[in-house]
C-alpha cells in the first residue's frame, strides 16, 4: 500500500520530469524491440528463401535509400540543434527537421511506386516483410514529422527533448535497417 | 551553443554524411562479397554510435541505458554479418 512518503516522492518525480523521462524511454525501447523483431524476421527469411532475397534485391533502389539516409541524418542533426539551441533558436531547426522528414517520406513513396511497377511482389513473403518493415518505419517518420511541426508551433523544453529523442531513435532504426535491407 | 561546440557539431554531421555515402558506395560496388559487406556493417554501426553518443547526448554518461542502446545496433548488425558469412561459406 502506498504511503504518504511514496506519494510525495511520485509528485516530486513528476514535477522534476523524471516520470516523463521514464515513459519516454519505455516508448523508445518498445519501438526498438518491435523494429528489432521485424529486422530479425527479415534476416531469417532471407536465409530461408535465398531465391526470393535475390529477386527482392533486384527490385530495390539502394541509391534512393542512400539519399533517404542523408535526408534523415540531416533531419536528426537539426533536431539535435533544436535541443542545444536557446529558447529563441528552436522553431527553425524543428521546422527544418520536419521538412527533411517530409522529403524522406516523398522519396520513399516514389521508391515504392517504382518498385511496385517493376513487380517486386514476385519476391513473395520477403516483399511483404520489406513493405512491413520499411512501411512501419515510414509511418513513424510521417507521424514524427507531424509532432515536430506541432512542437515547433508551441515549443516547450520538455516537448523539444521528447520529440528529438524519438526522432533520433527513428533515425537510428533507419541506419541499421538500411544495410540489412538494401546492402547485405 | 558556443562557436567551438557548433563547429564540432558540424564536424559530426560531416562524419555522418561521409559514412552514409561511403557505406552506400561500398555496398553498391561490393557485389555481394564478404569484405565489402563487413565494411558496410561496420560503417552502419559507426553511424548509429554517433547518433547515440552525440545526438542523444549520452557520450559523457555511463550506465545501462547507454550500453543497451549501443548494444541494439551491434546485435542486429552482427546477425547480418553472421548471415553474410553463412551465405559465403555455404554458398
Amino acid at each position: 500500500m502506498a504511503t504518504i512518503d511514496d506519494m510525495d516522492m511520485a509528485v516530486r518525480k513528476a514535477r522534476s520530469g523524471e516520470g516523463d523521462c521514464l515513459l519516454l524511454w519505455i516508448l523508445v525501447w518498445s519501438e526498438l524491440a518491435a523494429f528489432g523483431a521485424l529486422l530479425v524476421a527479415f534476416l531469417v527469411t532471407t536465409v530461408v528463401d535465398a531465391g526470393g532475397a535475390s529477386l527482392l534485391r533486384s527490385h530495390l533502389h539502394p541509391g534512393l535509400a542512400a539519399l533517404n539516409t542523408v535526408l534523415l541524418v540531416s533531419s536528426g542533426w537539426q533536431a539535435a540543434l533544436a535541443v542545444r539551441g536557446g529558447a529563441g533558436a528552436v522553431r527553425r531547426p524543428l521546422m527544418l527537421a520536419a521538412l527533411f522528414g517530409l522529403a524522406f517520406a516523398a522519396v520513399k513513396i516514389a521508391e515504392y511506386t517504382v518498385e511496385i511497377r517493376s513487380g517486386i511482389g514476385g519476391a513473395g513473403t520477403l516483399a511483404e516483410l520489406y513493405f512491413l518493415v520499411t512501411g512501419f518505419h515510414l509511418l513513424h517518420v510521417v507521424f514524427g514529422t507531424g509532432i515536430l511541426l506541432l512542437v515547433a508551433w508551441r515549443p516547450s523544453r520538455a516537448n523539444v527533448v521528447m520529440i528529438a529523442t524519438l526522432w533520433h531513435v527513428i533515425d537510428l532504426v533507419w541506419l541499421v535497417m538500411f544495410p540489412i535491407v538494401y546492402l547485405t | 551553443m558556443t562557436r567551438q561546440a557548433r563547429e564540432q557539431f558540424i564536424a559530426t554531421l560531416a562524419m555522418l554524411l561521409t559514412l552514409a555515402l561511403g557505406g552506400a558506395f561500398v555496398g553498391g560496388l561490393g557485389g555481394g562479397l564478404l569484405v565489402p559487406i563487413a565494411a558496410v556493417l561496420v560503417m552502419a554501426y559507426a553511424k548509429g554510435r554517433i547518433v547515440i553518443l552525440d545526438f542523444l547526448e549520452l557520450r559523457a554518461q555511463r550506465g545501462v541505458l547507454r550500453s543497451a542502446l549501443l548494444a541494439w545496433p551491434a546485435v542486429l548488425l552482427s546477425l547480418a554479418l553472421l548471415r553474410a558469412v553463412a551465405v559465403a561459406l555455404i554458398g
